[in-house]
């Protein structure tokens, strides 16, 4: 058995590899979380040392600690924790607490290992996502400042699986799909449209309404035409842009947009940096009666210019660099 | 411009039965004075929408005025002797209970509701919808009305957001985003409000303000070093009110 000492100076030990002791883990999966609670009550007078030890074990899974921290309060154990479980039960008190309203401050003021801790909260606690209203708040927080403050794409994907369990059991979404979209990622998109092929009618309601941005997606839907709704994703994530909008506005929101002057120039479009500062002269001034015309026209020359470019940029270099009016007479007639 | 079944009427004409210091005037005023031109098939239907709107209003003002309150959606709160609330804190009207009498309880017994903007958005407009429709119409069209936010407000209500346009009407729904949202208070990523016709509008939660009130309210709660400002929307969400004015009888 390791004994040792964090920097906060708890004891704790790594007892993951003692087969034959029960973990506190264990117990709540296995025979839930008031089981769970009675063993920590009953156990405490008669081994205190060795549940903290429990407590402060690495592998320990955040539910647990979340599930136990009444009795931590009640038998006044916080102070033997380990600073990663000091940590997350501030960021528990941070969420809660209504009057906290600054992620910086308050990580600041009250944490020592945020984003290690924040990261460890969702590592081991999203399996557990769905279990209550305050639980899935907080998950929904930690989400979201992972993701807006840290600018963590690593979970990604695991929030999209989220987003949908709770969607097929009815619970609340709004804040874990705003957060998601607040990534400004499209690489979510694709994984998004993963659920048109599912057997829940629920998911695919869901992924059509996130994805409603796509071209007849309801059709494409209907007939089953999820490789056309990839392709589509396919050649216009670089240049789709991120609009902001969300289901709190409308009833129809358009989260993401294809920029069409970023597929006209075959320019990965870029939320922090425009366009215009990417070009030469001559094409700023291009860019500049591009975005004078009309939409049809735009997605006319931009699908083209992106179809050329990819075929044959030398043919595109020459196409690009003549007057709008003749590009427009090739696209139609596609006979570059 | 106002046309009615295609032939231009003059201002006058249309607003002989309504105050100059009444709702019902502004927005009469604002689409005349308009170089959008707003085709009416009679009279009556532009009167209805004008109409609607000063009840859109009114209903924004009374619940103002009440005790419903801003709650988050994960601890939002109704009268669950008429309505049933959902897992993810909507409200959903219970079998066998007249609509009319679940929407007027909000204001009747306010202090049992709590939610969010964007619902309170959706309960203006059924308690706006009891003006303008009888009770039995209103009964035998609402039946199914839950409470939650846009998605799910009655298809027949054909809400709509129409994006950068230029006129903006009294009793239009107006939004105020605030992008640089701090992540802990995402429920202060924007607020929908109803545009009073004064200058000032309702947001649940927030009161009645004007826009710099709404602006510097959502500003505090931005992350730290955040560069963008809370702004109003070029776009506003509307009702359909042509649809409604084709439904107010069998």
């Amino acid at each position: 058995m390791i004994l040792d000492y964090d920097i906060s100076g708890a004891l704790f030990m790594n007892i993951s590899h003692l087969s034959n002791e029960k973990s506190l883990d264990n117990i709540r999966l296995n025979d839930g979380s008031n089981r769970l609670k009675d063993y920590f009550d009953q156990n405490m007078s008669i081994n205190s040392l060795k549940l903290i030890y429990q407590l402060n074990d690495e592998s320990l899974h955040f539910a647990t600690l979340y599930v136990l921290l009444p009795e931590l309060k009640k038998h006044n154990l916080i102070n033997r924790l380990n600073n990663r479980n000091k940590d997350a039960i501030n960021i528990i008190n941070i969420i809660t607490n209504s009057k906290i309203t600054n992620t910086k401050k308050a990580l600041y003021d009250y944490t020592s290992q945020s984003y290690s801790t924040l990261k460890w909260i969702f590592d081991t606690g999203h399996q557990e996502d769905g279990v209550n209203d305050d639980y899935d708040e907080i998950m929904d927080r930690v989400c979201s400042i992972l993701i807006k403050y840290y600018k963590d794409k690593t979970i990604l994907n695991t929030v999209i699986k989220m987003i949908f369990n709770r969607n097929r059991k009815g619970y609340y979404t709004h804040d874990l799909i705003w957060a998601l979209f607040e990534s400004k990622d499209t690489e979510i998109l694709i994984q998004i449209a993963k659920y048109i092929k599912s057997d829940n009618k629920e998911d695919i309601k869901l992924a059509k309404k996130l994805l409603s941005f796509i071209p007849n997606i309801d059709e494409l839907v209907l007939r089953n035409q999820y490789q056309q709704i990839n392709t589509w994703l396919k050649e216009n994530k670089s240049f789709i842009s991120f609009t902001g909008e969300y289901f709190q506005q409308t009833n129809s929101p358009i989260p993401y947009e294809v920029s069409h002057e970023s597929k006209y120039f075959c320019t990965y479009y870029d939320n922090n940096s425009k366009l215009h500062n990417k070009l030469d002269n001559q094409k700023q001034k291009t860019l500049d009666s591009f975005s004078n015309l009309k939409v049809e026209y735009k997605e006319l020359l931009s699908d083209f210019s992106f179809r050329l470019y990819k075929s044959d940029k030398s043919k595109w270099n020459l196409w690009i660099e003549l007057p709008l009016i003749q590009q427009i007479y090739i696209a139609v007639k596609n006979i570059i | 411009m106002i046309s009615i079944n295609n032939t231009t009427t003059s201002i006058e004409a249309l607003t002989m039965n309504y105050p100059p210091e009444s709702i019902q005037y502004k927005v009469i005023r604002i689409l005349s004075d308009s170089q959008n031109a707003y085709n009416y098939s009679s009279m009556n239907q532009l009167f209805f929408e004008a109409d609607l709107r000063n009840s859109i209003i009114t209903a924004s003002r009374r619940l103002n005025s009440s005790y419903f309150s801003f709650k988050i959606f994960r601890k939002s709160t109704c009268n669950t002797n008429y309505w049933e609330r959902t897992g993810e804190g909507g409200f959903l009207l219970k079998k066998n209970v007249l609509p009319t009498v679940a929407i007027s309880d909000i204001l009747t017994n306010s202090s049992e509701y709590g939610t969010e903007c964007a619902t309170a958005m959706v309960v203006v407009y059924y308690l706006a919808l009891l003006e303008v429709f009888t009770e039995k119409r209103y009964n035998e069209l609402f039946t199914d009305i839950y409470l939650m936010d846009w998605q799910h407000l009655d298809q027949r209500i054909g809400i709509q957001q129409y994006r950068y346009i230029k006129d903006f009407l009294p009793g239009d729904c107006r939004y105020f985003k605030n992008p640089d949202v701090d992540p802990l208070v995402p429920e202060w990523q924007g607020e929908n409000t109803i545009d009073l016709g004064d200058g000032t509008y309702y947001g649940h939660g927030l009161g009645i303000n004007t826009a710099e009130e709404i602006v510097d309210t959502l500003n505090r709660y931005r992350f730290e070093d955040a560069n963008e400002s809370a702004y109003l929307l070029e776009s506003a969400t509307r009702l359909n009110f042509k649809r409604l004015y084709s439904l107010t009888s069998n």
